[in-house]
């Protein structure tokens, strides 16, 4: 009643001073002569105190009688509820378990019953005021109770609810359980659940607004996880069945399993499984399979469910196939030996016929016979040219002669042409398709595929050629036919997980498909697009369907090995409920009219019954009955007398980003129209929603500003939640519409899971269709198909689909890897547009493509949807990324590899981009005398876990400036190789003295914080102190436009106050070298160090006036200088010229990040011998490894080498005195050799010379190049939604299905984070994992079969609980994530909102006519039942009136009886 | 009210109807005895004549010298001859004239009247000395006692013209009344005694003055009492204060107790002082009260 303030309360009120008024009117009582008023005065006198006062209020006990009932009826009516008095109002949102596992039975019972009698229990302790939700959890969440404090209601609902055979995402439905909540007060979420769900850890039981109420009952099952059936590929009738059982149990289980098709048993065995065992079982079984095929474990645990599985082998329908012409007997004849083939003749085709033959027959032959022009369907032409195909015909040749056939196309497998004699044939001339057979004038036979069209050619007549007699003939025709249906035969039996739609193909004219789910359930469904979607898969057991052109079945089958396991994964502690029991005082809304209005009434019958009994006359009192009459009547609250039916409108605002600002701009529109239609009886509630609700406030009649912000995870659209979350604040008794602002793209979850919720409520939608392309044209990439897997050099199809709303045309090109390899103009017309590219690649390893649109301007409104990729993988011999120095003259090491087979890709570190995907392509990468900052901080990075990651070879080859020199200290490289570059310390006598000059001039600053370059030049300086002995010297001059000793020298040994006054510098000021090197020079000339160095680090933007005369001052007195000059606009030129003239190196880097490890680089360089220059011989250690066979014979010296120092774990090779020379480890799941002298001219010169230098570089490349599973494999990647899973098939190179395999999967995502996933057989030689899906971009997945003995692994690694040996690695796959589901689709999807509307009673609102139909939105439906509404207020208002009018009658009584 | 009633009535005392009334009360009170307490005043007493007016038989210590002893030598029965005294009395017959006499249903005063012309009317039957004063806050009229034949007239016009004014003081008009009439006589006072000061005083000076007095305590039905009536506005009719309570039972009953304590306080009061106290309503027909107080035993024990 808040509409009552605060006016009306305020007019109200002044119902009291009317009162007092009246009751001053009234006059003291009538004159009454008395005669012995002495003595009543004597009374008066002498009446005590107590008395008196009681007497006052004796007196006045009518008046305040009166004041207190008209204050109580005023109070009733100003809406007592905002006093928050009375039981606490909470809200209870219970989550009911529906999962399989809460069908387990124990000793108490079944779970579920346990569940429902908790959930009743809470029904029967919920407070007067307490409101309950209750969200079923099966399949997917729904909600089946809104809120209500009706609990016979509740009771039902409870009654109703029972456990379904499928995977519940539990946690999901106490995530949009929580939307449901309130943000403030005591309301909470009640998870009833037997604990057994996945992520049950991960939600935040301690909290107190999460409950855990967990049923208890059974532990013990064995389950059978998966049944499938496979043909053995390459056998016509041979198939294999996998049964996948897996012991839940701590002991060992025994159970006989039996395994039947139609009613056969193919096997019987008694299973012995070890305690928490998993076994798959694979059977050989002859075909065909018809009927079903059942496993029965024949075992009693807890959990019966899963002790059965099934499967159903739909018969094949028959292919149908239309002939059109006048006879073909050879054609004729074939075809009745095809099975599964009907046919049927017409001498021709009408024009106008052709869409519904096609539509008819899944083949049409058009035999020499005028061709309508066609537009899809699959067609066998011959001698006949329709238009819509790309083909032309030029004429006839007579004679033509075959001069080219193609056998690569899965047309032509098997066929051979050769010799093929055709007496005369249309001359065609192709624009697109492939020619499998040409003459020079053309093609003979030909096949286009283009969209849904599909045509094998034939220029010529059969009859006129000796094709009919040939081999190949039938053959060419078997192909065509699956070619036209490829129908996925490998897997016979068509099941569904439990609670997964089955989506049943059928005819185009098909409109409704008839379910019968196992209990006999007959649920009619609609079909859309040539599908019928059947949801209500909650229960095992073989489903029927029947349409108008024959039946079908399938299976559903639990096989979840989170519901199999019963045991619970969580236990709520103690502890956790005593939390949850702790509760604040609730301060909530309770409505206390009632309570008012019996006071009230018991006040003025109380004052009646006073009056009664001090007055002679009773007449006024006669209107007290009619006031206490209105006042009881209001107590009744009578409900059928409201005039007008009440109406919560709620708007359901999509702030997707399908949508986004557009949706947002609507709702504001809305907001403002909607201000002068809301009212007390129609009020207006609103949310926002992407991926869940988001409540922005309930319906109220005074609309709250509000700006919307826009509800998180926006990347998807879940209408079925947003729905659920308007029903779930549905007020009793009013009439509720939905308005829904979104274009209704869903991705997410299903709206027709709500509709039945949506019509038993009687609550209309109203679609408010909004789209972020707004009736703009909308042009975007639907479709690109490549093939994941080609032979080097095949010729390949890529396709695309350009889908555009309106007719408009676009560029498209296509890249590979990052190459624009094609480029055309489209015209696109409306719908979706296909493409189609040819290419063929040379090079092994993975290649991305991309096909890119640019539509012309205007056309398109979204960019994010304008690019997708895919990558082709590309078999061929091993590649070898080869990374040299950029100077390097001749690469030995290359050229060694490349005579011994191995492809080999060279180039300098700068131009190799080393991203994941691309080293994914190549199974060894070499560094040859690579220093390290060449390489980023990330390609290291990225190095490292090609190697770790990917399984990947590194050989690390040494030189100059590699290893210690090339800067690898504290480096991912360093970490990745077998040897380290620091030595142990030597305390020695003060042999350096190194000054650091610092450039701390403006310039230096730049850069993002933490990052500027001269926190980079701290950092290292910092490291490089770390490096120096401790007895060494160590300075730092920092300048600008002058010069400042941050450390003067000192010895290295304290390193920390040495970071200290570093931390200080800061960057200002101009730049001017020379004053600071003249101080430098000074201060070193006064050191007495062996090796005097100046390391000068600077941008090189400077006065350059004497500098290099300076720095030659300075070599001449041996103080040597190096420069490292920094960013892309550093003077090099000057900085070389200084190093050199201070005979010193120069180092040139734009990335400042490389800063380090020049820094350290330089200070090994100078303080260690680090490059040791001396001829040595070489020691082998052990026979085998890269030495294998070599040893028998001297090695060649070599000339130097790197100092190193093997890691504990490496295995040493080769080694020249104490020092290392090839040094190998496992590093993850990659080989890693670290060879530290070089393979050149300089070290390595009798090294390569070698005669067996190549057959050593070989052995050495063998032992470090990734492993090649030789097994034949096939990946599939299938988003569902908001997980993705990886199907990897696998055969033995012989064909048969690889079986028993424990694979493990390690995913490297687009981020470049990594995740471990294990592979599950869910079909012979099948395997199957899932994962959620990672974010857009290029994603790796490593699938590898783990050995048993772990190797050693760096302590980076061993977090990985990934064991890996020699024969590990099986392929790492690249798959590509596109753009979010919710860029697909940009125009509304006016069809869905339209059924909504249909479907619930409402109707679509309309941009143009807005006002009227927003109009008709806001005014209830009169007819609407359950639109009415108490008038208590009315009637109390009317009693507070009758009253009134009964004291001023009475008052004006008075006045006239004592006048 | 009052002033219309006496005038609708102003011969009432002459009509038939009360005159017969009357003359049964006198031939009650012949055979009776009028007189007050015979016997207990004999000193004021003079009786010249005895006049027989019955017999009776004899008891145990009966003076022998009323036994009629002609009966007894006829009959053999010792009858003892009874007399009536036939003594001179002076009836003072005082009406409280005061305005709340006036009131009443029927008026106290008009009761008062009825009685006085009664009791005077016997009187000067039995050849007594009647006299009548009214009295409010002094002796206002007066009817000097005598036994004439006229008398009874007079005092019938007496009454007649006497009506409520002013405001009660018993003692000032006793104090009058005892200075003008010396000689002891049976005062017969008509009050609703509701003085201010109280009626004490008053009493004791009519005890002192060695008169005899009937006190005729006249209020009118439910005088006694106020009927809890929550808001009024009380008046007296006397002074025309007002006084507005809120009458609540409790404090009628209160004011019930209060002037039952102080008419039974009166009462005990003139117990003591030997005073002949009858209380009666107004609303009691006169002749009743009469006849009652003539031939109840009026000695208690």
């Amino acid at each position: 009643m808040l509409w009552l303030f605060p006016t009306a309360f305020l007019i109200l009120l002044g119902a009291v001073p009317l009162i007092l008024l009246l009751n001053s009117l009234r006059p003291r009582g009538p004159r009454l002569p008395v005669t012995a008023l002495f003595l009543l005065e004597k009374v008066l006198r002498e009446r005590p105190m107590g008395r008196r006062l009681g007497w006052l209020w004796h007196r006045n006990l009518p008046l305040i009688l009166q004041l207190l009932a008209a204050l109580a009826i005023i109070t009733a009516l100003a809406g007592p509820a905002l006093l928050g008095v009375g039981a606490g109002a909470r809200d209870w949102v219970v989550v009911l378990d529906q999962s399989a596992s809460m069908k387990a039975t124990g000793a108490s019972g079944v779970r579920f019953d346990a569940a429902r009698e908790e959930l009743l229990r809470r029904i029967d302790g919920l407070g007067a005021n307490d409101r309950m939700m209750i969200i079923g959890a099966a399949a997917e969440p729904v909600v089946v109770q809104p809120f209500t404090r009706d609990r016979a209601r509740l009771r039902r609902t409870a009654g109703e609810l029972d456990a379904t055979d499928a995977e519940a995402p539990v946690k999901e439905a106490v995530l949009l359980a929580h939307t449901f909540l309130k943000r403030q007060g005591p309301h909470r979420v009640v998870v009833i659940t037997d604990g057994a769900f996945k992520g049950i850890e991960e939600l935040p039981w301690a909290t107190s607004y999460l409950e855990l109420a967990q049923v208890e009952g059974g532990a013990d099952n064995v389950g059978i996880l998966g049944f499938q059936f496979r043909r053995v590929p390459g056998e016509a009738d041979e198939y294999e069945a996998m049964v996948l059982v897996q012991n839940f149990t701590e002991r060992p289980a025994h159970a006989p399993l039996v395994v039947t098709v139609a009613d056969r048993v193919v096997s019987r065995s008694l299973l012995s499984l070890g305690p928490s065992a998993r076994e798959v079982l694979i059977y050989g079984v002859p075909g065909p399979l018809r009927g079903r095929a059942t496993a029965l474990l024949a075992i009693d645990d807890d959990l019966q469910t899963d002790n059965r599985a099934y499967l159903s082998f739909p018969d094949e329908r028959p292919t149908r196939v239309l002939y059109v012409g006048p006879g073909n007997p050879y054609l004729e004849r074939l075809l009745r030996y095809f099975p599964h083939v009907t046919l049927a003749r017409i001498d021709r085709i009408p024009e106008d016929r052709v869409t519904e033959q096609v539509a008819a027959y899944d083949v049409v032959m058009l035999d020499r016979v005028p061709a309508p022009p066609v537009e899809r369907g699959n067609f066998i032409l011959m001698g006949t040219v329709p238009e819509g195909l790309d083909l032309r015909v030029a004429g006839v040749t007579p004679r033509p002669v075959l001069a080219s056939a193609v056998s690569a196309h899965p047309l032509a497998a098997g066929v051979r042409l050769d010799g093929l004699v055709v007496r005369d044939a249309l001359t065609l001339v192709p624009e697109g398709g492939v020619t499998l057979a040409g003459s020079e004038s053309g093609p003979l036979i030909h096949a286009v595929e283009k969209g849904d069209l599909k045509a094998l050619v034939f220029a010529f007549d059969l009859t006129r050629s000796d094709l009919p007699f040939r081999v190949s003939f039938p053959l060419l025709v078997r192909n065509a036919f699956s070619w036209f249906r490829p129908a996925s035969r490998e897997f016979p039996a068509s099941q569904v997980a439990a609670g997964l739609p089955f989506v049943a193909d059928v005819g185009v004219d098909e409109e409704q498909l008839v379910f019968v789910s196992p209990s006999g359930e007959t649920v009619p469904v609609q079909t859309r697009e040539r599908t019928g979607t059947y949801s209500d898969t909650e229960e095992v057991g073989f489903y029927q369907f029947r349409g108008t052109r024959g039946d079908g079945e399938f299976a559903v089958n639990l096989f979840s090995e989170e519901e199999s396991r019963i045991r619970p994964s969580y236990r709520a502690e103690p502890a956790e409920a005593a939390t949850a029991a702790a509760e604040s005082a609730p301060g909530t809304r309770f409505d206390l009219w009632p309570v008012l209005v019996v006071l009230a009434l018991a006040l003025l019958l109380a004052e009646c019954v006073v009056v009664c009994r001090t007055r002679r006359s009773l007449l006024p009192l006669w209107l007290r009955i009619p006031a206490a009459a209105v006042l009881v009547l209001a107590l009744v609250n009578p409900r059928m007398l409201a005039e007008e039916p009440e109406l919560d409108v709620v708007m359901a605002v999509d702030l997707s980003h399908s949508v986004g600002e557009e949706a947002r701009a609507r709702a504001a529109d809305v907001l403002e129209r909607a201000q002068g239609l809301v009212n007390p009886k129609v009020r207006l509630g609103l949310f926002s929603f992407a991926r869940r609700p988001q409540w922005e406030f309930l319906p109220t009649d005074e609309l709250p500003v509000s700006d919307l912000p826009p509800p998180p995870e926006r990347d998807a659209t879940d209408l079925a939640a947003a729905i659920q979350g308007a029903l779930g604040e549905l007020s009793e008794g009013r009439e509720s519409r939905i308005m829904l602002i979104s274009d209704a793209n869903e991705n997410r979850g299903s709206v027709e899971r709500v509709l039945p919720m949506l019509r038993s409520h009687g609550v209309a939608v109203w679609p408010y269709p909004v789209s972020l392309a707004e009736g703009r044209n909308e042009v975007y990439l639907s479709e690109f198909a490549v093939p994941s897997v080609v032979d080097s050099g095949e010729t390949f199809e890529i396709k695309a689909a350009l889908t555009s709303a309106g007719a408009s045309s676009a560029n498209v090109s296509l890249l590979r890897d990052g190459r624009v390899i094609r480029s055309t103009r489209r015209e696109l017309a409306p719908g979706a547009n296909w493409l189609s590219f040819t290419d063929s690649v040379e090079q092994r390893g993975t290649h991305t493509y991309e096909l890119m649109v640019e539509a012309e301007a205007g056309a398109d409104v979204l960019a994010e949807n304008n690019l997708l990729q895919g990558i082709v993988s590309v078999k061929g011999p091993s590649r070898i990324l080869y990374l040299h120095g950029p100077d390097a003259a001749r690469r030995f090491m290359a050229e060694a590899l490349q005579a011994q087979g191995y492809e080999v890709v060279e180039k300098t570190p700068a131009r190799a981009n080393l991203t994941l995907p691309e080293l994914s392509g190549f199974d060894l990468l070499v560094l040859d005398n690579v220093p390290a900052y060449q390489l980023s901080q990330v390609k290291m990075e990225r190095i490292e876990r090609f190697v770790r990651d990917l399984g990947g070879g590194l050989i690390v080859l040494g030189g100059t400036r590699s290893y210690g020199a090339g800067g690898y200290y504290r480096t991912p490289l360093e970490q990745t190789l077998p040897v380290e570059m620091r030595p142990p310390v030597r305390m020695e006598l003060p042999h350096v003295a190194l000054l650091f000059v610092v450039d701390k001039s403006g310039s230096m600053g730049g850069g993002p914080f933490g990052t500027t370059k001269l926190d980079l030049a701290k950092a290292a300086t910092m490291a490089s102190a770390e490096l120096l002995n401790p007895t060494d010297e160590v300075g730092i001059l920092a300048f600008d436009s002058n010069w400042e000793w941050v450390v003067p020298f000192r010895q290295a040994g304290g390193g920390e106050s040495i970071a200290e006054d570093v931390a200080r510098l800061t960057s200002d000021g101009g730049t001017d070298l020379l004053k600071a090197m003249v101080e430098g020079h000074r201060a070193l000339a006064a050191e007495e160090a062996a090796i005097k160095h100046v390391l000068v680090l600077s941008d090189g933007l400077t006065e350059k006036a004497d500098l290099v005369e300076q720095v030659t001052r300075m070599a001449r007195e041996r103080i040597t200088v190096s420069t490292v000059s920094i960013g892309g606009d550093a003077d090099r030129r000057l900085m070389t010229q200084l190093a050199q003239g201070g005979q010193g190196r120069s180092y040139a880097t734009v990335d400042p990040r490389t800063i380090p490890q020049i820094f350290t680089t330089e200070t090994l360089l100078i303080s260690r011998d680090l490059l040791v220059e001396k001829t040595v011989t070489p020691v082998a250690l052990g026979v085998s490894g890269p030495m294998r066979g070599l040893t028998g014979q001297p090695l060649p010296q070599i000339l130097g080498y790197v100092l190193t120092h093997v890691k504990p774990g490496a295995e040493v090779h080769l080694r020249v005195g104490e020092d290392p020379l090839l040094v190998s480890w496992r590093y993850g799941l990659g080989q890693v050799y670290a060879f530290t002298s070089d393979v050149s001219g300089r070290w390595g010169r009798h090294w390569v010379q070698w005669p067996e230098f190549s057959r050593w570089a070989a052995q050495t490349a063998r032992l470090s190049v990734r492993n090649v599973s030789d097994h034949r494999l096939r990946t599939d990647f299938v988003r569902e939604g908001e997980t993705m899973s990886a199907v990897v098939d696998l055969f033995s190179p012989s064909g048969r299905p690889l079986n028993h395999l424990k694979l493990q999967g390690l995913l490297t995502r687009a981020d470049e984070t990594l995740q471990e996933e294990t592979f599950r057989q869910v079909a012979p030689g099948r395997y199957q994992t899932r994962f959620a899906t990672p974010s857009r971009g290029i994603n790796l997945l490593t699938v590898q079969h783990p050995a048993v003995v772990p190797p050693p692994v760096p302590p980076v690694v061993s977090s990985l609980s990934m064991g890996s040996a020699a024969s590990a690695v099986a392929f790492t796959v690249p798959f590509i994530v596109p753009f979010s589901q919710e860029y697909r689709e940009m125009n509304a999807n006016q069809d869905l909102l339209e059924r909504l509307a249909r479907e619930t009673g409402g109707k679509v609102l309309r941009a143009d006519t807005l006002a009227e139909d927003l109009k008709g939105l806001f005014t209830a439906d009169p007819d609407a039942a359950g639109s009415v509404r108490g008038i208590w207020w009315a009637l109390a208002a009317a009693g507070l009136g009758v009253f009134l009018l009964d004291l001023a009658l009475r008052a004006f009584l008075h006045v006239r009886r004592v006048r | 009210m009052a002033q219309a009633e006496a005038q609708h009535e102003a011969h009432r005392f002459l009509e038939p109807d009360f005159l017969a009334r009357l003359d049964k009360l006198r031939l009650v009170a012949k055979r009776l005895s009028w007189g007050v307490a015979r016997g207990e005043h004999p000193t004021i007493r003079k009786g010249y004549s005895l006049e027989f007016s019955d017999f009776r038989k004899y008891s145990h210590g009966d003076d022998l010298r009323y036994v009629d002893w002609n009966v007894y030598g006829r009959l053999e029965r010792l009858l003892l001859k009874v007399f009536t005294a036939e003594e001179e009395i002076t009836v003072y017959l005082l009406l409280d004239a005061s305005l709340s006499m006036g009131h009443g249903d029927p008026a106290k005063l008009e009761f008062a009247k009825n009685v006085a012309a009664a009791l005077g009317y016997i009187g000067l039957k039995t050849h007594d000395r009647v006299g009548a004063m009214g009295f409010a806050g002094d002796v206002g009229t007066q009817l000097p006692p005598a036994r004439t034949r006229g008398q009874i007239l007079s005092l019938f016009n007496f009454l007649e013209e006497l009506s409520p004014a002013g405001r009660t003081d018993l003692e000032a008009s006793m104090k009058t009344f005892t200075r003008l009439y010396p000689r002891p006589g049976l005062v017969v006072l008509f009050s609703d005694l509701l003085d201010v000061a109280g009626c004490r005083a008053g009493l004791e000076e009519l005890a002192r003055k060695r008169h005899d007095v009937l006190l005729v305590h006249v209020l009118g039905e439910g005088e006694n009492r106020l009927d809890p009536d929550g808001d009024v506005s009380l008046v007296d009719v006397e002074s025309d204060r007002e006084r507005r309570v809120f009458l609540d039972g409790d404090l009628a009953e209160r004011f019930h107790r209060e002037v039952e304590a102080y008419f039974d306080s009166t009462r005990r009061f003139c117990e003591s002082q030997a005073m002949d106290y009858r209380r009666t309503t107004s609303h009691v027909p006169f002749d009743d009260f009469v006849l009652r107080y003539l031939t109840q035993d009026r000695r208690p024990g």
